[in-house]
């Protein structure tokens, strides 16, 4: 068991190690000069002295090893570099952002999934039936249509048709509002951004458990709980969807990274001033620090998500034997 | 409480259109009382398992069911699923072919066992108890409860399924192959275990294949083939005396430690999905049957009493059969013959069946052959007479009944003229029956395939001399075969042959018996052979019969000294 | 079990509809040059002109006609998922195939990419390539199957390796052939429906990759996109003009999606007999 573990963890940090290995990488792969091309958009008058200072800045005169050396350990510092751009410590910025987008995306994880399953786990079990077939061609529709495209919809219909929401921010500047007003203020501001992010994760979900139900549904185990008499709620959930969550556990992983992209677009379009918005300044910013910085952040956490997915599949699934 | 099948009839919708029908059942009536256990034994595809699910009304929803179940006298075919899941696992509960998941992979042993106490309203400590009290009954050991279900055997597995559905103590139990998939061990444990609770006072519908398990447990048996009942008899008759040619046909089949025959499937293929209901105009069994007359293709035959092995007033079931079941084709009452004053035979009586093959054992001069010629009618009886289906064999023209009844005789180079060639060999009882024609020919070669051999020009004009004792052999019962009589005499007709070709001359001879169902007398001097071929054995000693029992019996529980003695010489012994 | 695929597919509504949709798009955008009825990258008429005659959707705020942008973003769109898709596609064939006949080390190291690449959010790095380098279409189109190509590789190694083991395949080999024929006789047919279906996602994905990033700035603003269209048109959403405007690129980005959807959904049922909508259920 402790052997299991120990491959696993290595495993894991090889990953990681590998990924920031890349992310150093890649800045200074770029065509033509790394220095120009971070501030080939700004307006500043780049002589030799400029140009030597900014080098030494960035560390670029250091031999590549020492510069991946310096990075490592000022990750290990919690310091994920300095945007000149903002004028502030990365960290410090994402740090502000991170929240909100925990707030978003958690919040939408957890909401799409418990809806995806419901409604699954119910349409699989009339399947064929009007309900079933209604609800599949909703889903599907609704599939097709990107959160980029949602989240448009529902800024242009219920932000500036009906004016039921705010179309930008977290908060309501200067509001100065404390406890149940604060709250209330930012659920406020939440509720479109979430629906939107929520309603476009829901069809993948729902999919994906009713496809497992389906399966499940045909297996003996089934008939034998029916058989029992068991009441035919707890056949459904505790008996086949119990069963039928296992393919969706495995692919919670690539759900995060899903919702991680559809938040990005949801917090670009109402100015949600989560990760996503951050990383769009960061891109109209050419503020590469800022954005080296924001990818291994999220890399970290969707990793970290991978492994405590991971440990838990073992409860989940008591048939899986070791999962590496 | 008691469970009862009143004119159950169950179908598939096939397809969409409400006529493309496939009968699962067909009126089918079983009644069983409490403390009683009766098993129904079938096929793949006979419909047992409908029969299962029908009981607890658990068919998919493309099965159109009519007639009646009652569960303790309530017809459950009218109930709603929630009515139902009262019922379910209360009065009535299944024990499900141990096959795949067949129990929840989640879920520990012990929480699917306590389950239906719990939605009963138990408090969880007290049906974990309990059922902690069931898994020891059925000899689960302390520890493997918590496990999950695929950490455990396939007989612990088939243990815990007999256990959840003990638990609530229901008054019917439906078991569907039990022990299919079990070692010895927990087969004899779970006899115990469901003879325990027919004894408290259940109803117990056993469903399996496996013959010998069916007088284990069972007082009662049903046959079912394909949707229909063929046969209703006592479990223990069932290996021994089964009376429906069908019944025998999987008797036969059936591989059993004692008997030594060769196993030999039912012949012809099974019906259709299609054919199998009541519209049909036949008996259902009809097209496999090697005893069917006329009426058997016309009319549905109706149930009918049948004789069994235990004494007049007993009830001994039920047979589907035109005929009444296997009809007895010969009847010896009290023969007897002597030459001189030398008594051959005295008051000897048996009896041969339809398609039954009886081996006629005893030493040189024990009568044996001079009985097999009596039957044949080439020999007259002093005393006593011989009933060829209900008629006095010496009240039939001579030469009709030769035609059915063929010979082979021991010595083929003998029995066959020298001057024949195979053609003329084979062709002889044609002649002789003014049979011979155009057509023959071809008879001929069909004959000779049978036994498998060529039949090619240059074959069929070769002379004896020529050909090997076993090929000639095979000549000689394609001659007795050709005109497709009832009854082929053996008469020691492999002693003459070498081993090798003394086994394949033997397994031609029971290919042929299946295939066609004639009957046959194989009358040797060898026990050994004769367990091999025959359903039945009758020993002859001094004009006597000593024994006459199927022959897995006779091997077995020898009851006279000098049958004992022709085994235990037999098997190597003084 | 034998499965005929084209004949099911066409008994399929859903896949049906999906199909004749793509088909639809896909022809609108080939044609686009010839039924454009302006060019696109031209003035044309006087800015935020609302629909008429001459402009079915009215203009942009540059004055180019908006329809005529609508159907070229369709092509760059259809195109871009296309590529992408084939070559993804056939990197995850190539390698998950190699991998699975190979073994070895070289298995470890392709699976150890895959699952790296697997763990990020796809967006993430294309972002960074695409703000670092500022590229090209086409190094985007590299770049996003050098991203996607995992899920079908791991598809096609688990297929192959049972296939491997199959006895058809043994029997085969110990006939003589030679694996290039192995490869194509029994390998390949197996593989079609993973391809296929694998094909699609990608296709979906990367048009919504596409609109995405030019929604987000991060493409060559002088190709014309749906996403760059969606993204003007959210500027200027204080005036009128966003059901012209705005919503075309939206509803037809959708459509594209959603017949993407529609077939993968079909092809999944067709190729997982167990899925099929007209089976009997034991309930």
């Amino acid at each position: 068991m402790r052997n299991r573990a120990v491959k696993m963890v290595a495993a894991y940090l090889l990953t990681i190690l590998f990924l920031l290995f890349l992310n150093f990488l890649l800045p200074r792969l770029l065509p033509g000069d790394a220095i120009i091309a971070m501030y080939s958009g700004h307006e500043m008058a780049m002589t030799e002295e400029v140009y030597e200072e900014l080098v030494r800045m960035h560390g670029l005169d250091l031999p590549l090893h020492e510069q991946f050396l310096t990075y490592i350990t000022q990750l290990a510092h919690g310091d994920l570099g300095y945007s000149y751009i903002s004028n502030a410590p990365t960290a410090e910025l994402i740090m502000g952002a991170l929240p909100w987008t925990l707030l978003l995306v958690g919040t939408s994880f957890i909401l799409s999934a418990i809806a995806g399953i419901v409604l699954g786990v119910e349409s699989s079990w009339r399947r064929g039936g009007r309900f079933d077939r209604s609800l599949l061609t909703f889903m599907l529709l609704l599939d097709g249509i990107p959160s980029l495209a949602l989240g448009i919809m529902a800024l242009m219909i219920f932000c500036l048709h009906f004016g039921w929401f705010p179309s930008t921010g977290a908060m309501t500047p200067y509001s100065g509002a404390e406890g149940i007003g604060h709250i209330k203020d930012v659920l406020w501001h939440l509720v479109l951004p979430l629906a939107t992010l929520t309603l476009s994760m829901i069809p993948g979900d729902y999919l994906l458990i009713r496809n497992s139900m389906m399966l499940t549904i045909r297996e003996p185990y089934v008939l034998t709980a029916r058989a029992k008499g068991i009441k035919k709620r707890r056949i459904k959930y505790l008996h086949a969807a119990r069963n039928a969550i296992l393919p969706f556990s495995t692919r919670i992983g690539i759900r995060i990274a899903y919702i991680i992209t559809g938040a990005l677009f949801i917090e670009k379009i109402f100015a949600y001033p989560g990760l996503g918005c951050l990383t769009y300044s960061a891109i109209s910013n050419r503020d590469l620090p800022l954005m080296q910085g924001i990818l291994t952040v999220s890399v970290l956490i969707v990793l970290l998500i991978n492994i405590v997915v991971d440990m838990m599949y073992k409860k989940i699934d008591p048939r899986v034997e070791n999962a590496y | 409480m008691p469970l009862q099948f009143k004119n159950l009839n169950v179908q598939y919708r096939v397809s969409g259109s409400p006529d493309d029908r496939a009968t699962a059942l067909d009126n089918i009536s079983i009644k069983i009382n409490e403390g009683e256990c009766v098993s129904v034994v079938g096929e793949s595809g006979s419909g047992k398992s409908t029969l299962a699910l029908a009981s607890m009304k658990l068919l998919a929803p493309s099965a159109v069911m009519t007639g009646q179940v009652l569960v303790g006298g309530t017809d459950i075919s009218s109930l709603s699923d929630s009515e139902m899941e009262t019922i379910r696992w209360n009065d009535i509960a299944i024990v499900f072919q141990n096959y795949g998941d067949v129990l929840n992979p989640v879920h520990r042993i012990i929480d699917q066992i306590a389950e239906p106490l719990i939605k009963n309203g138990e408090s969880r400590s007290s049906a974990l108890d309990r059922s902690r009290r069931m898994l020891d009954y059925l000899k689960i050991k302390e520890g493997r409860d918590v496990l999950y279900p695929h950490q455990i055997s396939a007989g612990e597995r088939q243990r815990v399924l007999m256990a959840m559905a003990l638990i609530t103590d229901p008054g019917i139990l439906v078991l569907d192959e039990p022990v299919a998939s079990v070692d010895a061990i927990t087969k004899s444990h779970l006899a115990k275990v469901i003879n325990e609770q027919v004894d408290a006072g259940k109803a117990v519908l056993l469903i399996t294949h496996d013959l010998s398990f069916v007088p284990l447990c069972s007082c009662r048996c049903e046959v079912l083939y394909f949707g229909s009942i063929l046969e209703s008899l006592p479990s223990h008759e069932l290996l021994d005396a089964p009376r429906h040619p069908y019944t025998r046909a999987l008797v036969r089949s059936f591989p059993m430690m004692e008997r030594a025959k060769d196993l030999a499937g039912v012949r012809g293929v099974p019906p259709s999905m299609f054919s199998r209901s009541s519209e049909r105009s036949c008996c259902i069994f009809q097209p496999r049957c090697t005893q069917s007359l006329g009426d058997c293709s016309q009319k549905v035959p109706q149930a009918v009493p049948r004789e069994g092995a235990g004494s007049a007033g007993d009830d001994c079931g039920y047979v589907v059969c035109h005929r009444g079941g296997i009809a007895t084709m010969i009847s010896v009452k009290d023969v007897s013959k002597s030459y001189k004053d030398l008594l051959v035979l005295s008051d000897v009586s048996l009896t041969l069946d339809e398609g039954e093959i009886l081996a006629l054992v005893g030493e040189t001069g024990s009568g044996k052959t001079t009985l097999a010629y009596t039957i044949a009618g080439t020999i007259k009886p002093d005393a006593g007479e011989i009933l060829f289906r209900g008629r006095s064999v010496l009240d039939i023209d001579r030469k009709e009944f030769a035609k059915t009844v063929g010979i082979v005789y021991q010595s083929p180079r003998d029995s066959i003229s020298h001057r024949f060639t195979v053609f003329e060999a084979i062709a002889e009882p044609l002649q002789i029956h003014k049979e011979f024609d155009d057509k023959s020919h071809g008879r001929i070669k069909d004959a000779l395939r049978e036994v498998q051999l060529p039949d090619d020009e240059y074959f069929l004009q070769k002379y004896p001399h020529e050909l090997s004792g076993g090929e000639l052999q095979r000549v000689a019962i394609a001659r007795a075969l050709i005109l497709a009589p009832d009854l082929l005499i053996a008469d020691e007709s492999t002693s003459f042959l070498d081993p090798s070709v003394q086994a394949k001359v033997l397994r031609l001879l029971l290919d042929l018996q299946n295939e066609r169902g004639i009957s046959m007398l194989f009358v040797t001097h060898d026990i050994g052979v004769a367990r091999k071929v025959s359903d039945r054995i009758a020993v002859l000693h001094g004009g006597d019969i000593v024994e006459n029992a199927p022959s897995h019996r006779v091997i077995a529980n020898p009851e006279h000294p000098y049958t004992k003695q022709l085994i235990g010489v037999a098997k190597g012994g003084s | 079990m034998h499965i005929k695929p084209f004949k099911d597919f066409k008994n399929d509504k859903i896949g049906v509809t999906g199909l004749v949709l793509i088909l639809l798009l896909i022809t609108t955008a080939i044609l686009a040059p010839v039924i454009a009825p302006y060019d696109p990258w031209d003035y044309s008429a006087p800015a935020f002109q609302p629909p008429s005659g001459e402009h079915p959707l009215g203009t942009n705020d540059i004055g180019y006609d908006i329809y005529s942008e609508l159907l070229w973003s369709l092509r760059t769109s259809i195109l871009f998922g296309i590529a992408v898709a084939a070559i993804a596609c056939t990197i995850g064939l190539v390698l998950g195939v190699s991998a699975a006949l190979i073994g070895g080390m070289y298995d470890m190291i392709v699976m150890r990419i895959a699952d790296a690449l697997l763990a990020i959010p796809t967006i993430m790095i294309l972002i960074l390539i695409a703000a670092y380098f500022k590229p090209s279409t086409i190094v985007l189109v590299i770049a996003l199957s050098l991203v996607l190509w995992q899920t079908t590789a791991r598809g096609v190694r688990a297929q192959t390796l049972s296939l491997k083991t199959k006895l058809y395949v043994k029997a085969a080999n110990n006939m003589g052939a030679p694996t290039s024929y192995t490869m194509h006789r029994h390998i390949m047919p197996e593989l079609f429906p993973l391809y296929a279906m694998g094909f699609v996602t990608k296709a979906r994905t990367a048009v919504f990759m596409e609109a995405g990033l030019s929604f987000l700035g991060i493409f060559d603003p002088t190709t014309k996109s749906l996403g760059i269209m969606m993204s003007y048109a959210m500027r200027y959403l204080y005036l009128d003009v966003w059901w012209n405007w705005l919503l075309p690129p939206v509803i037809a980005l959708s459509l594209l999606i959603i017949s993407l959807g529609f077939i993968s959904y079909a092809i999944e049922e067709i190729f997982d007999p167990r899925l099929r909508r007209n089976n009997a259920t034991p309930i």
